[in-house]
């Protein structure tokens, strides 16, 4: 009779156990965000700018031509997050996205990309575990820097989600790769963040947030890779895009949209914390957004500069 | 026993409280109600097409895609909501974990639109309909020319 009851007990203990390990966790994952955001100050008072979202194509390094695919801004922040040595590993002349070394790694040949970086990876995430195992030795970024509402969201031609043209429509005008919504682009050195590229104020503008491997194909690209878009916030906050495919999402009973193939409805944010994600605003302060926030309102804190610093979500 | 009866009434207790914690939980998006329907273009079904209903008083919006018939169901927030229909031209297909080309100059990414693009902003879209429990399947009808 007792030990039935102390069982009971017990077992109602395990989901509060549950829930303070997952405390835990998103402190954790909230911290690295913290610590990214230091980071990025840390290359703003160096450089006169936040680094590039990514450098996948377009501008000049070097004074030579046109150049891609060299690096996202991870790469960028490696040596403001402890990770010097690793930074002086990337060798800007060609593209890093596969790039080898052979020192100082044991095997004499490991691909930068495969170096796990905890600040990079949030504990919630299970996919984290999974990709372990992924091929071609990847590890990720739970952390994806902001485009906003960059107007320019496209569509996959072999993952159609005719979605696409609805989320379009949140977009700001003008918009596009090279002149972002947000502080962040893919697109290079075409355009690099200042502070004073920010006139709604840093901390009424998103900078950086959660994503997941499990739900997106760009993010799977790994944490060094110069194809990290960056999320639109034109994606409902954990829109669920994690079907590996489209075969798989229809047998589901959902559509293309639901995989994580589609360029649209996988480059948003997205986490594992009930409800909601962490958001790194530009000035450094971390705060978790409802989904269930207003989409307009949603759109205002991820447009630097479209005139509204709205409050209270 | 005495200890015995106690951890009972601790128990039955934290049973209790662990039911009315769970009232609270759930999906985020409390008294949602599901919208079935179906989208015509010129009094045709129109399948393949993504259908937003964006709630009264904000919130993310919620979306379907029509199928072969034209039909679409969602969980949509009560209240009048603004509605927007899109279709847009697809390749379809496998869906492996290509990543974007970097050929994607912005006058690639338009949308190449099936419909009068109008109805794929919920702002200019002139649909609405008041979402509530027990409604009828709504009916949108669509207008290739004005």
């Amino acid at each position: 009779m007792v030990i039935a009851i102390i069982g009971i007990l017990i077992a109602l203990l395990l989901p509060a156990v549950q829930a303070a390990r997952e405390a835990a966790r998103r402190s954790q994952c909230i911290n690295n965000l913290k610590q990214i955001g230091l980071a990025l100050h840390s290359y703003h008072d160096i450089y006169g700018s936040f680094p590039p979202g990514a450098v996948f194509y377009g501008g000049t390094d070097y004074g030579s031509g046109p150049i891609n695919n060299r690096g996202s801004m991870h790469v960028r922040l490696l040596p403001f997050l402890e990770q010097q040595q690793l930074y002086q590993l990337f060798d800007f002349r060609n593209g890093t996205d596969n790039l080898r070394v052979s020192t100082p790694f044991p095997d004499g040949n490991t691909l930068l990309r495969s170096v796990a970086i905890p600040v990079y990876l949030c504990p919630t995430d299970n996919s984290n575990r999974k990709l372990d195992t992924v091929p071609n030795q990847v590890q990720v970024s739970n952390y994806y820097p902001s485009m906003g509402p960059t107007y320019t969201i496209t569509d996959n031609p072999s993952c159609s989600c005719p979605e696409y043209a609805l989320w379009q429509s949140y977009g700001s005008p003008n918009t596009n790769n090279d002149n972002p919504a947000g502080p962040f682009t893919r697109r290079g050195w075409h355009f690099v963040c200042r502070i004073a590229d920010v006139p709604d104020g840093t901390s009424n503008t998103i900078f950086v947030g959660e994503v997941r491997a499990d739900c997106s194909g760009h993010v799977r690209a790994g944490w060094s890779h110069s194809n990290k878009w960056g999320a639109f916030t034109q994606i409902p906050i954990n829109y669920d895009s994690c079907y590996p495919d489209v075969a798989s999402a229809q047998a589901a009973g959902k559509t293309a949209c639901a995989a994580r193939c589609t360029w649209n409805t996988e480059v948003g944010f997205k986490s594992q914390h009930p409800g909601g994600a962490n958001f790194l605003f530009g000035d450094g302060s971390v705060r978790f957004i409802s989904q269930t926030i207003d989409h307009w309102t949603y759109q205002y804190i991820g447009d630097r500069r479209d005139g509204r610093s709205p409050s209270g979500y | 026993m005495k200890i015995a009866r106690v951890l009972v009434s601790v128990a039955v207790l934290m049973i209790v409280s662990v039911f009315l914690f769970l009232g609270c939980g759930g999906s985020g998006r409390p008294g949602a109600v599901r919208v079935t329907g179906q989208v015509t273009l010129d009094g045709k079904p129109l399948a393949g097409a993504a259908v937003m209903f964006t709630g009264p008083e904000g919130g993310a919006p919620v979306t379907a895609v029509t199928d072969a018939n034209g039909n679409f169901f969602l969980h949509a927030v009560p209240g009048v909501n603004k509605v927007a229909v899109a279709k847009t031209e697809a390749a379809g297909g496998g869906g492996e974990e290509a990543l974007s080309p970097p050929e994607d100059v912005p006058t690639v990414n338009e949308a190449k639109q099936l419909i009068p693009p109008k109805y794929a902003n919920p702002a200019t879209s002139g649909i609405s309909f008041e979402v509530k429990p027990g409604m009828p399947p709504v009916k949108i009808e669509l207008k290739s020319t004005e």
